[in-house]
């Protein structure tokens, strides 16, 4: 079963439009959702969750429609901002209490047993917990009302890597059973090294590619050279050239690497962030 | 799928800005026991308790968290407006206690304005009618910028407010005349003054009437109000 399915989807400002955004994702994965600031990710989350309205498109989660079927798909989908903070003078234990009122199920073992393995401080007042507590309490409220889905909308940012790794664990154990899944926009691309299953990158509101993450890298091939090496018909092929003294380097499609190999340059695998960094260089 | 509506009515007292909201209220009611205190001033404090708890709420990001909750957008505003609505209600409540509480104490009448009479709570009520209009019927086109229309409502009370007071001033510069039955010369807003501070029949029907009027425009603008408020929310991107 897909627990995202999302055709079409567009959303018109004035100085900016997501276009035709389309993606899926069955149960079981993670899929990484990348791009630049101000690509149109936490845009496309938003119109997914009707925090925005479409201006065209169908959006399906967890098999249900949105807008129609909003509040049963809120109690389907866990969400988690990073880098807001909710009600920073209030006690955690209010917050949680007031949240859960809300929600028809509610897995009180599983928040305590989460907060206790997070160490979180229920007495605390939000605002006085670590960036990357506040991000982990927000995971353990969004996951304690049994969420098919989670929606992520760069949860890592601004946290350490150890805090980042121990999110990136739970991720994994969320989606072991494959009834649950995570969309993940995040720019650390690394943390996607680590869990993604999939890639969405998304460039000035258009989808430029959404497909398993071996794909997406095997689509790709890092190759540098010598200035001489440089011809007309190399540079047209090359995404984000970057030359220097001593000659160049970029990203190449991986279709063009008998031209590569041919030209006798030197051919390495990119990894997920070689591949942003070129494709926004372009 | 039923209402949420009493839920997100506690979630606004649990997480809402409740240490804010008592100190307003303490003024709003306190100044009632200033003596010679224009009495709609008070209920002012309470029109800025309502503009904080949307000011507060920029930093404690209530509305997204709200709205990512497993609820109608329409039922947040409405519970939004039931405690607005609740924090008008419980200061003119109060009022009526401390009306009462006057009259048994004899407190001297009010010299800057009207008293604590029936006319006087359809008339509050009128200018609360009129502010809600403004702010609440307004700010859900952007509750993150509540500034400017709370500018613009406060503004409005008090011109409310002047003219509801109006023939209480005229009343007072003519109230020898009136005492001495020389009323041919005074003013028609000076005899409407007369009536709102009257505290005996035959004028306390008249005040009724008031107090009737008022209650019909506060409760018509509080329900046409939300569904303006209830429409621009509806529109509104997070």
């Amino acid at each position: 079963m897909n627990l995202i399915e999302v055709k079409g989807l567009c959303k018109n400002f004035e100085k900016f439009q997501l276009k035709n955004v389309s993606m899926t994702l069955e149960e079981g994965f993670i899929m990484g959702f990348i791009g630049r600031n101000g690509a149109g990710k936490s845009t496309t989350l938003k119109t997914m969750l009707n925090l925005m309205k479409s201006d065209g498109g169908t959006i399906k989660l967890c098999g249900l429609s949105n807008p129609r079927d909003e509040i049963e798909i809120k109690n389907q989908v866990g969400y988690v901002f990073g880098g807001v903070d909710f009600y920073p003078e209030a006690k955690i234990s209010r917050i949680t209490d007031v949240t859960k009122s809300f929600y028809k199920e509610w897995n009180e073992e599983l928040y305590n047993s989460l907060c206790d393995r997070f160490e979180i401080d229920q007495n605390k007042k939000f605002k006085h917990l670590s960036a990357g507590m506040k991000v982990k309490y927000s995971v353990a409220v969004a996951m304690s009302h049994n969420p098919k889905l989670l929606i992520l909308d760069e949860p890592t940012s601004g946290l350490d890597p150890a805090a980042r790794d121990d999110l990136v664990l739970l991720f994994q154990e969320f989606i072991e059973d494959g009834q649950h899944s995570i969309l993940f926009s995040t720019h650390i691309t690394s943390d996607l090294e680590k869990c993604a299953d999939y890639i969405t990158y998304i460039k000035q509101g258009e989808i430029l590619a959404s497909t398993d993450r071996e794909t997406f890298h095997n689509s790709y091939i890092s190759v540098a050279g010598k200035k001489d090496q440089l011809t007309s018909e190399v540079k047209s092929k090359i995404i984000g050239l970057h030359t220097h003294q001593l000659g160049f380097e970029g990203l190449m499609k991986a279709e063009d690497r008998a031209m590569a190999e041919k030209g006798g340059f030197e051919i390495t695998q990119p990894t997920l962030e070689d591949i942003m960094i070129h494709i926004e260089r372009r | 799928m039923k209402s949420q509506t009493i839920t997100l009515l506690r979630k606004e007292i649990t997480l809402g800005n409740s240490v804010q909201t008592i100190i307003w209220f303490i003024c709003a009611i306190g100044m009632s026991f200033i003596p010679s205190y224009p009495v709609y001033v008070g209920p002012f404090y309470i029109t800025l308790a309502i503009m904080m708890t949307f000011a507060l709420n920029q930093s404690s990001h209530d509305i997204l968290y709200t709205v990512l909750l497993p609820v109608r957008k329409i039922d947040t505003v409405k519970a939004r407006f039931l405690y607005c609505g609740l924090l008008e209600v419980i200061v003119l409540l109060a009022a009526v206690l401390i009306a009462v509480l006057k009259h048994k104490l004899h407190f001297p009448q009010n010299k800057a304005g009207i008293d604590l009479t029936i006319a006087y709570f359809g008339l509050q009520m009128i200018i609360f009618a009129v502010f809600n209009f403004i702010f609440l019927g307004n700010v859900y086109k952007d509750p993150l910028k509540p500034g400017l229309r709370y500018l613009i409502a406060a503004i409005m009370y008090f011109i409310i407010y002047a003219i509801c007071e109006l023939p209480m001033w005229i009343y007072f510069h003519f109230s020898e005349a009136i005492a001495a039955g020389q009323t041919d010369n005074v003013p028609a807003l000076a005899k409407i003054g007369l009536m709102l501070s009257a505290t005996e029949e035959p004028l306390l029907t008249k005040q009724c009437i008031v107090l009737f009027a008022g209650f019909l425009i506060f409760a018509g603008s509080w329900y046409l109000t939300f569904r303006r408020a209830a429409r621009q929310f509806e529109n509104y991107d997070m």
